[in-house]
């Protein structure tokens, strides 16, 4: 009589520690599971970011002219189908001296268009670069001189 | 006859001590394996809690380097940074992988910025370094080319 209960016993005890393992094991995997979604997500738009960057290199294309009244116009297209907001222009000059033009309200190129802009300038620069924001991230345009 | 004992009465002990010691043994069992589990479990979530909370500043934060010029004369780098829209902190900057003191800078949200840093080491002219920028989002990498 007393085995039968000692082995009832054992068993409903060891049912239940199962039962209790059963439920943190599940818990904790969902948990994990959970960040690993929360991981793929991130990761996806980590390159996202990346992909974003490539393309302003590849579908943005920049050309300044400088007139000797010291005018600079750049001419830049946006063949990219989302909008570019402009922040600000480095302008580099050949005694290796630069000017930094921020732009207060964030000019934005609207998708496959081509925007002119006019700046006053020191002399004929050496490089123009646009520092532009393609959603949240930054990145430049490099701008050659039109032949 | 008598003196005599079956072999189902032998010596051992009662068989409620037996239930206890057994009872005894699966909850240790029991309880091992439990914490063993949320034991491995929990440095797992961790792992890949720091992971992701790493990755998400990696996604807000974002640093652009324009160009960097080298000045042999001078021995110094003129470094055109353009911010994102947090503000953002550059822990170090190296120069050919050698890292440059005092390089540690904070940008505005937005802001474009040209630092001007002492070359760790010596540059000559027409020659090309690289410079690599290790802050809070990650790290960027640019060539430099030294002018005068």
């Amino acid at each position: 009589m007393v085995t039968y209960m000692s082995r009832g016993l054992s068993s409903i005890v060891g049912l239940i520690l199962i039962l209790i393992a059963l439920v943190v094991f599940t818990s904790t995997t969902y948990n994990i599971l959970n960040l690993m979604n929360e991981y793929m997500n991130i990761n996806s738009m980590i390159s996202n970011k990346q992909t974003l960057r490539s393309m302003t290199t590849h579908l943005t294309e920049g050309y300044y002219i400088y007139y000797p009244n010291r005018t600079l116009v750049i001419n830049l297209i946006n063949e990219l189908p989302e909008p570019l907001r402009v922040t600000g222009y480095i302008i580099l000059f050949p005694n290796i001296s630069y000017h930094i033009v921020k732009t207060e309200d964030l000019c934005i190129i609207p998708p496959l268009t081509t925007s002119k802009l006019t700046i006053g300038v020191d002399g004929e620069p050496l490089g123009v670069f646009v520092v532009v924001l393609i959603r949240d991230e930054v990145t430049h345009i490099v701008v050659k001189k039109s032949s | 006859m008598r003196g005599r004992q079956s072999p189902t009465n032998s010596v051992g002990v009662s068989e409620l001590i037996s239930t206890l010691l057994m009872l005894l043994i699966t909850l240790a069992i029991g309880t091992f394996i439990i914490g063993y589990i949320s034991d491995v479990s929990d440095r797992l979530y961790t792992l890949i809690k720091s992971d992701v909370e790493r990755r998400s500043v990696e996604l807000i934060k974002s640093l652009d380097i324009v160009f960097a010029i080298g000045s042999a004369t001078n021995n110094e780098v003129k470094l055109a940074l353009a911010n994102g829209i947090t503000e953002l902190k550059i822990l170090t900057v190296y120069i050919n992988e050698v890292p440059v003191e005092n390089s540690s800078i904070t940008l505005e949200p937005l802001e474009i910025r040209v630092v001007i840093l002492k070359a760790p080491i010596q540059l000559l002219k027409n020659s090309v370094f690289k410079v690599k920028v290790v802050h809070e989002g990650g790290e960027g990498v640019i060539y430099g080319y030294v002018y005068e």
